[in-house]
């Protein structure tokens, strides 16, 4: 077998030069110490990680590097990451890079990550692996930079789009990878014509409703492997020896840890459900939203009840707009007269608790909820009972995120956040968590309380669940949250049961039911139907456990 | 064979670059900065550009480094480990200040002597495939014979020399030019790397062929506008598997010897 050999010929024309100038020459030591070093820096066996003995004060997890090394050695630097959240997928890929660039592999590398991440993957990289990396700057050098964190949408930006693709670059990591699923889009088709050696896609969520999303992914790493989707799935069925081909193709190129097989140990999460008894003006002023108000959407009022239960505040806002949409005279006097009532009710009951909650505790809090309008009026109830609280939205700019983070770590008690946050920031010096409201789509749940129970939260955690007696509320919790067990287990095991009783988007089950039901009764029945199916599987699938 | 004794390592760097030792206590150093050292390893060329533009001698700082096994925020200094960015500085500061040389054997005699003439070339093997691996090989070429030796920092590692020839001393000029001698070490490299075990190469030509084959199967009913893409994957596959090997070389130049040494290098192969 012939292997192509070339030399460093430069070297002689230098020595020659040097000898003739008699410059730049060494003395007897620093031969020998150049010497020495070039020798301790050799890189020797094929399967060991260098990182390591370079890295002495990060206590890597074992499937961390075991990851690491499948990537190195089997799939050569091409790879969907896809752990469960809170295994620190972040942590493979810096292991990764350094490991390819102490191997001399890689010397330029583009990180897309969101933007609200940005700060962190730059301080990682740079304060645990050492590695130079920038975040991207208004007037950036794409050329001259080797290490570059930066936002898919910035990088998208005309002013750099041509240039970055200009550039060869040995690594592309993209975190939150995901957002390439579909492959109509321009981040897809910009991550697409990225030229890259190597590729790390980084996603929680490889898969969302159909096997497409992954198969489009797998499109980004091994280009045009699987052609297009339609005669993809065509030839899938044609037999075992395509299948044979897939199969390898998705070994080659995914890893996915989950909680359950890792030697990790994670802290202990604390549930407790906190009942709020409605006063009576609440259940009268209930009952008469699931009387009265006319209903228009295929999912009827539930909306209205559901951010009844959050808020007077988040029910009031939507009304509003109801009112204004309402073009029937008769219907927007009820809906008139129904906003007249909501405004009587004196102070929720839910808020009350909440500030009681509050009042003695010393802990740093997160509050979540689904809605803006509770948000505000949470805020506004915190400020007056003097307890210190900020607000989180995904629709704030990166600055103000990380300002609202550092405010929340360094001076404020209580950071209040809407749905949205639920990508995008690390709170591991946090570990009490409210759920305000709870969310019916259990993938929602998980990115909240990922947001706190993740890698490098070494406190146990504790998550209160606010639920309205007598309502929506009360069934929800039963369902998704007693049976399910869903506080005590990460739902990676759910998302697989879901996936498997093809029952994925539990959300709009549940919105159906509510809305296909004539009664409250019925309603439960059916609901107690699912639960009843969904705890025979979890009852085999995952571990009991003792809370509440 | 890494740097088991990383204090004395940095000791012996910082008293070759003339700088002075002030504080050599367990886990811990000070040293007194040469401007040389400073300008090299402190990041602050504006500072050294405004002292030299206003004339005036700048002050070289102190550098303390700390040398416990871990990291301790209350230990004041660097910490510096095997990872650490400054040791890498270091390292690649000594990389090049010992590239080249040329250097002739420290006698005491006041005789006349004559000093034989070695080219001396120490080089890394670079394995390029699936994965890389280097491999660190000492040659001496005796350039009047022409005979080569291996392992040759281990041979004259108990000698001293010196950069500048001994008053008493003259080296006899080679027979073999430079040129010539390049050549006999690159042949003599091939020929060593011809005889080695491939294993690496076939792993990583198979993973290549498999890849290949794997390419192959998703792209033959392709369409032909998918032709320019087949072709681009398939020079990224080379790119990346195809096993190679490059030769570095860490560093060299010639060395004159008494013929005494010349003698026991000779008899020691």
């Amino acid at each position: 077998m012939d292997v192509s050999i070339k030399w460093d010929e430069e070297f002689f024309i230098c020595l020659e030069q040097n000898l003739k100038q008699n410059i730049n020459l060494a003395s007897w030591d620093e031969f020998n110490m150049a010497y020495e070093t070039v020798k301790s820096k050799q890189i020797r066996d094929f399967d060991e990680l260098m990182t390591l003995d370079y890295l002495p004060h990060v206590k890597f997890l074992p499937h961390q590097i075991h990851s690491a090394k499948k990537v190195l050695t089997m799939m050569n630097g091409r790879a969907l990451l896809a752990d469960e959240v809170g295994l620190g997928k972040t942590i493979e890929a810096g292991l990764i890079l350094k490991e390819y660039m102490l191997r001399g592999n890689i010397k330029k590398a583009l990180i897309l990550v969101p933007a609200s991440l940005i700060n962190q993957w730059v301080n990682e990289l740079n304060q645990k692996f050492y590695i130079p990396a920038v975040a991207s700057r208004k007037k950036m050098d794409w050329e001259m930079q080797e290490i570059v964190v930066t936002s898919l949408e910035t990088a998208k930006r005309e002013t750099n789009q041509k240039i970055i693709l200009e550039q060869k670059y040995d690594l592309v990591i993209v975190d939150e990878a995901h957002k390439l699923r579909n492959k109509k889009t321009k981040n897809f088709n910009f991550v697409q014509a990225l030229q890259k050696k190597y590729c790390l896609l980084l996603t929680a969520t490889p898969m969302h409703n159909q096997i497409e999303d992954i198969f489009n992914l797998i499109n980004l790493l091994k280009p045009g492997y699987l052609g297009d989707y339609n005669s993809f799935s065509q030839r899938f069925a044609d037999g075992e020896s395509s299948k044979h081909y897939v199969r390898q193709l998705i070994e080659n190129v995914m890893i996915r840890n989950r909680r359950t097989d890792t030697e990790m140990n994670p802290s202990k999460r604390h549930i407790e459900t906190i009942w709020v008894n409605p006063s009576n003006e609440e259940k009268e002023y209930y009952q008469l939203l699931e009387s009265k108000l006319p209903s228009n959407s295929p999912f009827g009022n539930i909306i209205y009840k559901r951010e009844f239960c959050s808020s007077i505040e988040a029910c009031y806002v939507s009304l509003q707009k109801l009112l204004a949409k309402e073009e029937d005279l008769s219907k927007k006097e009820v809906i008139s007269k129904l906003i007249e009532d909501i405004t009587k009710i004196p102070k929720f009951t839910k808020a009350k608790k909440l500030a009681e909650l509050l009042s003695n505790k010393k802990e740093k809090f997160i509050i979540f909820t689904e809605y803006h309008a509770t948000q505000q009026a949470l805020l506004a109830l915190l400020i007056q009972n003097g307890i210190k609280a900020v607000p989180f939205r995904g629709g704030f700019k990166k600055s103000k995120k990380d300002y609202m983070k550092h405010l929340f770590e360094h001076y404020a008690d209580v950071l209040v956040a809407t749905e949205a946050a639920g990508e995008g920031i690390n709170l591991q010096f946090c570990n009490h968590l409210i759920n305000y409201d709870l969310p019916w789509n259990p993938m929602k749940l998980e990115q909240r309380i990922g947001r706190i129970h993740r890698f490098g939260q070494d406190k146990d955690v504790y998550i209160y669940n606010f639920a309205l007696k007598e309502t929506l509320e009360e069934d929800i919790v039963h369902l998704l949250y007693k049976k399910l067990h869903l506080f005590e287990n990460v739902i990676g095991g759910l998302d697989k049961i879901l996936e498997q009783l093809n029952m994925k988007d539990l959300e709009h089950m549940l919105n159906h039911i509510y809305s296909t039901s004539k009664t409250t009764g019925e309603a439960k029945i059916k609901i107690e139907n699912i639960s009843t199916i969904l705890d025979s599987f979890t009852q085999e699938r995952m571990p009991h456990s003792n809370a509440n | 064979m890494p740097i088991n004794n990383l204090k004395k390592f940095l000791i012996d760097y910082f008293i070759i670059n003339q700088c002075t030792i002030i504080e050599n206590e367990k886990n811990k150093i000070t040293v007194k900065l040469t401007q040389d050292l400073d300008e090299k390893l402190m990041n602050r060329p504006f500072y050294w550009h405004y002292m030299k533009k206003l004339n005036k001698i700048g002050e070289p700082k102190k550098l303390t480094i700390n040398l416990g096994s871990e990291q301790n925020p209350q230990a004041d200094g660097e910490w510096i480990h095997f990872g650490s960015p400054r040791l890498h500085q270091i390292f690649n500061h000594i990389e090049e200040q010992g590239k080249y040389v040329r250097f002739f054997e420290k006698i005491k005699s006041s005789n006349q002597t004559p000093l034989n003439p070695w080219l001396v070339l120490n080089l890394k093997i670079n394995y390029l495939g699936e994965n890389n691996k280097e491999e660190i090989v000492s040659l001496g070429l005796q350039l009047i014979n022409g005979a080569i030796y291996s392992n040759f920092m281990e041979k004259i590692k108990q000698y001293s020399f010196d950069k500048n020839c001994h008053d008493y001393c003259y080296p006899i000029t080679p027979l073999i030019k430079q040129e010539s001698a390049v050549n006999r070490v690159y042949k003599f490299i091939h020929h060593y790397l011809k005889n080695q075990e491939l294993e690496w190469a076939r792993k990583s030509n198979d993973r290549l062929q498999k890849e290949m084959e794997l390419l192959e199967y998703f792209f033959n009913e392709a369409s032909s506008s998918n032709l320019s893409t087949i072709d681009q994957e398939k020079k990224l596959l080379k790119d990346r598997l195809e096993p190679k090997i490059k030769i570095d070389i860490i560093n060299g130049g010639y060395f004159y010897v008494t013929n005494t040494t010349n003698k026991n290098i000779l008899a020691n192969a």
